[in-house]
């Protein structure tokens, strides 16, 4: 009888099914720390979604979570700015206009201090900047007078991404 | 929405600033459904952030506390005395409002309240600090060198510790520093996670002739300071064991370590030890943005420190401020033989209204603390007596009676700048045998919770027809054991009409003696109220931002909600000048 071939190494059946039975150590990263988070769902397939979920670091699903708030905060500025030029009514325009400034500022004064704190450790920055980044989400939202804005998935996005990074932050203090 | 971890007597002042999601985005307020505008419905627009003028943010400025001229700044480093001139060294970002970028910034001052803005005396320019030069302590040498240990964090985010030192001891300014290039001098150990390993203390002198710092840390939840030791400062050992530990207490920063006399007022170098002295350890804790206090001895053989009562070890019992404070640190003045403290004192407004005015931060007037060896299980903690020379004329009121249910009005020329003293004398000491059990009271709420004895106190910052106000109180109760508690309060939820404000009462108890009246004594300086109840035994800082009560709109008030007594109320009232905080007349040395 022919051996068996070198390159083929044969598992054991218990083997095999000890492989199958093994979550992978990132996924159980994301599901612990989304769990600790007010959106896990959102949480989860954000994560997932990006090549660096798979890290073994808290403070890493931090930052990567900071990067959607950025990346939002962008594309909703150049929506807002479409919009703005399609002469919009006084009082969508105010809205409008105040959210512009709102995403504009999320981008330059909350962001890079939650990545700053992240990465260095001092989390409780990253805390205080997220949460304020959400909370202006929520209130650019509120200022088109309670029906659903014309960004409002924008809106809803970033305030669940804010206030998840800010959760994840809030974990690792 | 934050963990529920991080609630704490309801919520976290440092970061509960977002208002309630489930009541934002995307659901429609009632009765737009049947037909009416949502324009009729003010309470949308109001969470929008207040339409803040150019006055009301000046207002907010104060005038003789010290803050930078602008941008962030947060806890104070390496205070320390030195030919003549007191020295602020703080964490500050130079290019924004916000956390970020950090340098030490630098003020001098012969008094500690005409402060001097000097030139940024270290920015991260080397490899062991590029991540930010972050928070330290000065120890001063028998020898005249200063020593200055600061934590450094590194591209790769660890947290180290660096030596610097003046670059010419001859400079009474102390402008240029030095850092020693073979930092770092101290790394994490193993064990010990590269993110929780911060902000030496000043160093004492052992037994031995070694000298001890702390570095804060925690294991799992238990919060704890490390100790290490050195004979030069360049080379540090580990000790075998903690200072201290404190289970679910989380990350202590900014642990400071220091002893107090217990027979007499006067402050003590950091390396003394005998009979006659306590010890005080002191933590931040990172998870609650609150700083506690414990009183104990330290046994510098075993290098360790026991508390007075374990029941109110560090973390879980005393705070140094019931209010808006963080990140505290001490020194010995050794120029007058005080024990002095510094505390940061963080916004309550959101970070955008800081972006717009261009602003973030003050400090404290510093405070002279002692042991209290008359409840011998506190500190006190009292202005230092120069910010007295900033006071200007005074107006006395005696026993002005305030009535159960009243408010009265005291007529001062001005009330942002104020310096009080304020006595309260309960009318009929029989009321206090006659309170009922059913008002027992454990915290301090809303000083529109009445009952038998208060509350009652001043309205601060108050506009005449009292659409906001500040009320600063007490509130005796009956605690849960029957004896009589009294609390000591300030009630920020009217301070302002805008509704991006984080607003809370904050507060806690107050020990008060037989034979005392209700004494208290406030600092108000614009945006912040320091007040200190029973000569400095509980104290609290507060920041407000009216829109209403600024300028000459603002005024001050005796006020009674108490249902079962009067009370009656003597005063002394000094309008206080400005600071006239600038920056050192370096080009005209």
């Amino acid at each position: 009888m022919k051996k068996t071939p070198m390159p083929f190494t044969l598992l054991s059946f218990a083997q095999l099914l000890l492989i199958a039975a093994l979550p992978s150590a990132s996924a159980d990263l994301i599901d612990d720390t989304c769990k600790k988070t007010p959106y896990p769902d959102f949480c989860v397939t954000a994560l997932r979604s990006d090549p660096r979920g798979s890290t073994t670091d808290t403070p890493t699903l931090g930052l990567i979570m900071v990067d959607f708030v950025d990346k939002n905060a962008k594309s909703t500025g150049t929506k807002i700015d479409d919009l703005l030029g399609k002469s919009p009514d006084p009082g969508t325009r105010q809205a409008l206009t105040s959210c512009q400034e709102s995403y504009g500022i999320i981008s330059s004064s909350m962001v890079p201090p939650s990545k700053e704190s992240l990465t260095k450790g001092d989390y409780k920055f990253a805390v205080q900047y997220m949460n304020a980044a959400a909370d202006s989400a929520s209130k650019c939202e509120a200022g088109f007078g309670g029906s659903k804005s014309p960004i409002y998935d924008s809106n809803i996005y970033e305030r669940n991404a804010a206030t998840v990074a800010s959760a994840i932050a809030s974990s690792l203090l | 929405m934050t963990p529920a971890k991080n609630d704490h007597r309801g919520s976290d002042p440092l970061t509960s600033k977002a208002t309630s999601f489930s009541e934002d985005a995307g659901r429609l307020p009632t009765g737009v459904s049947q037909g009416v505008s949502a324009k009729s419905y003010p309470s949308v627009r109001d969470r929008l952030s207040y339409n803040w003028t150019n006055a009301m943010f000046s207002w907010q400025r104060t005038a003789y506390h010290f803050q930078p001229e602008k941008n962030w700044m947060n806890d104070p480093d390496g205070p320390l005395y030195y030919m003549g001139w007191y020295h602020l060294f703080y964490q500050y970002n130079p290019d924004s409002a916000v956390w970020g970028n950090i340098t030490w910034g630098h003020a001098v001052s012969r008094d500690l309240i005409h402060w001097f803005y000097l030139p940024l005396a270290m920015v991260p320019d080397r490899w062991f600090d590029a991540g930010g030069v972050w928070t330290g302590s000065a120890t001063l040498l028998p020898d005249g060198r200063i020593v200055m240990l600061y934590t450094g964090d590194t591209e790769e985010s660890i947290q180290i510790q660096n030596l610097a030192y003046p670059a010419n001891l001859s400079d009474p300014l102390l402008l240029e520093w030095v850092k020693y290039p073979d930092n770092p001098v101290i790394v994490p150990p193993a064990g010990i996670d590269p993110e929780e390993f911060r902000d030496p203390t000043t160093a004492w002198i052992g037994p031995n002739g070694t000298w001890r710092l702390l570095i804060g840390t925690k294991v799992n939840d238990t919060g704890m300071a490390l100790i290490y030791e050195t004979t030069n400062f360049t080379t540090y050992e580990a000790a075998p064991g903690v200072l201290h530990a404190v289970n679910g207490t989380g990350m202590w920063e900014c642990v400071d370590f220091y002893p107090v006399s217990t027979n007499s007022s006067e402050g003590l170098e950091t390396s003394v030890v005998g009979p006659g002295v306590k010890h005080v350890l002191k933590a931040s804790l990172d998870d609650l943005k609150m700083d506690y206090y414990a009183i104990g001895t330290y046994d510098p053989v075993s290098d360790t420190w026991t508390p007075d009562d374990p029941e109110a070890d560090v973390g879980i019992g005393l705070l140094v401020d019931y209010g808006r404070y963080y990140a505290s640190k001490t020194f010995f003045d050794q120029n007058t033989g005080r024990r002095i403290l510094w505390g940061w004192i963080n916004e309550t407004d959101t970070d955008y209204d800081d972006l717009a005015k261009g602003w973030a931060s003050v400090q404290t007037i510093p405070r002279v603390v002692t042991f209290d060896n008359k409840t011998g299980s506190n500190i006190l903690e009292w202005p230092v007596e120069e910010v007295e020379k900033l006071r200007l004329n005074r107006t006395k009121f005696d026993d002005v009676l305030v009535e159960a249910g009243s408010v009265v009005a005291l007529n001062i020329s001005s009330a942002m700048q104020l310096d009080i003293s304020v006595e309260f004398e309960i009318e009929g000491s029989d009321a206090l045998e006659a309170l009922e059990e059913s008002e027992a009271i454990i915290e301090c709420a809303t000083a529109q919770n009445r009952s038998t004895l208060g509350p009652f106190g001043l309205l601060v910052l108050a506009d005449e027809s009292l659409s906001e106000l500040t009320p600063i109180y007490f509130h005796i109760a009956k605690s849960t054991n029957g004896s009589l508690t009294t609390l000591f309060c300030a009630d920020e939820t009217r301070s302002t009409k805008a509704s991006e404000v984080f607003k809370k009462v904050y507060g806690g108890p107050v020990p008060v003696l037989d034979d005392e009246k209700f004494t208290m004594r406030l600092l108000v300086d614009h945006s912040i109220i320091e007040s200190f109840a029973q000569g400095g035994r509980t104290v609290i800082t507060s920041r407000v931002y009216p829109t209403e009560a600024i300028y000459g709109a603002a005024k001050l008030f005796l006020f009674n909600n108490a249902t079962g007594v009067n009370v009656t109320a003597s005063l002394e009232i000094w309008q206080m000048n400005s600071a006239f905080i600038h920056p050192f007349p370096l080009d005209e040395m």
